[in-house]
């Protein structure tokens, strides 16, 4: 294999990073934020196993864009996703390589790109679950063998379980410690979510669906 | 683009991933896990990689760059 065909693949692979990688605001964050948070851009510091610096608070608020730590949990990986749009109270987390998720009000309403997708959610009654606790109603939207959406309802119940002070790369927060407790027919899921006197939620620990089972984010 | 840029991008894409590696997870009080700290991409660059494979591009890249070395070196 020659050296072109290999710079060609190189090249593909790299561009392969989505929508965002073709410039623009996003891709000068992303640029950003990987030289600022991989610690060292010496290839040479990387190659010889010099430990990167981790992730801090002043590199985040650098940034000219939201962003969120994610972990898919069952997959066992973290990455970051930033702030891609705002649909009244649905705001839109992108990832570079095309993943996104929709959260309402904090709470996961839509995934794409994670395979066994969120297709959308009605999570009104949840929403209001989180100021007082109490039993509710969620409907959650999958795709079926067909390629039809199927609508599933789960019954569930929001208890507060305690206050705990969570720390988010070097700041701390004051939250109540809320679970969602789900039961449907196919499936049951509990849900977690710090929430501070505010009604924010910093920290949340989400069903997706039966195969990619849950996904944690940190709000930066 | 040259050889040595490509090896750069390749040890971005390594040092990217190799942070955190023996951090505890966040977890809730019964244990279970929120956030992974290990296999953290603290390069936002590289995603999440696809769900599909996650990480996968992150070995081809460093493969490639180093096929690229070893040719640019004169080796085989």
């Amino acid at each position: 294999m020659t050296i072109k065909m290999l710079l060609v693949l190189v090249l593909a692979a790299l561009s392969a990073c989505g929508p965002m990688a073709s410039g623009g605001m996003g891709m000068t964050v992303v640029e950003g934020l990987t030289g600022r948070l991989a610690g060292s851009v010496d290839p040479r510091a990387a190659t010889e196993g010099a430990a990167p610096s981790v992730l801090t608070r002043e590199a985040i608020e650098q940034q000219n864009v939201e962003l969120l730590r994610v972990s898919i949990i069952s997959r066992e990986i973290t990455s970051f996703v930033l702030l891609g749009g705002q649909n009244g109270s649905k705001v839109t987390w992108l990832s570079v390589d095309g993943l996104s998720l929709t959260l309402d009000g904090g709470l996961l309403v839509a995934t794409r790109g994670f395979g066994d997708d969120l297709m959308g959610a009605d999570v009104a009654a949840a929403l209001r679950s989180l100021n007082g606790g109490g039993n509710h109603m969620r409907t959650l939207e999958f795709l079926d063998g067909l390629d039809q959406i199927e609508r599933q309802v789960f019954e569930c119940s929001t208890v507060a379980t305690g206050l705990e002070t969570i720390t988010i790369v070097e700041r701390s927060y004051a939250t109540t410690v809320l679970e969602e407790n789900c039961v449907g027919e196919n499936a049951t899921f509990k849900n977690t979510y710090w929430r501070d006197a505010n009604g924010v939620i910093w920290q949340a620990r989400q069903w997706i669906s039966p195969l990619v089972g849950y996904l944690g984010y940190q709000k930066l | 683009m040259k050889i040595t840029a490509l090896v750069a991008a390749a040890a971005l894409a390594t040092v990217s991933t190799a942070a955190l590696a023996d951090s505890a997870n966040v977890t809730t009080q019964a244990g279970e896990v929120v956030m992974v700290e290990k296999n953290q991409f603290q390069g936002i660059g590289a995603g999440f990689g696809g769900l599909g494979g996650f990480g996968a591009i992150v070995p081809f890249v460093v493969v490639v760059g180093t096929v690229i070395a070893i040719e640019a070196s004169g080796g085989s």
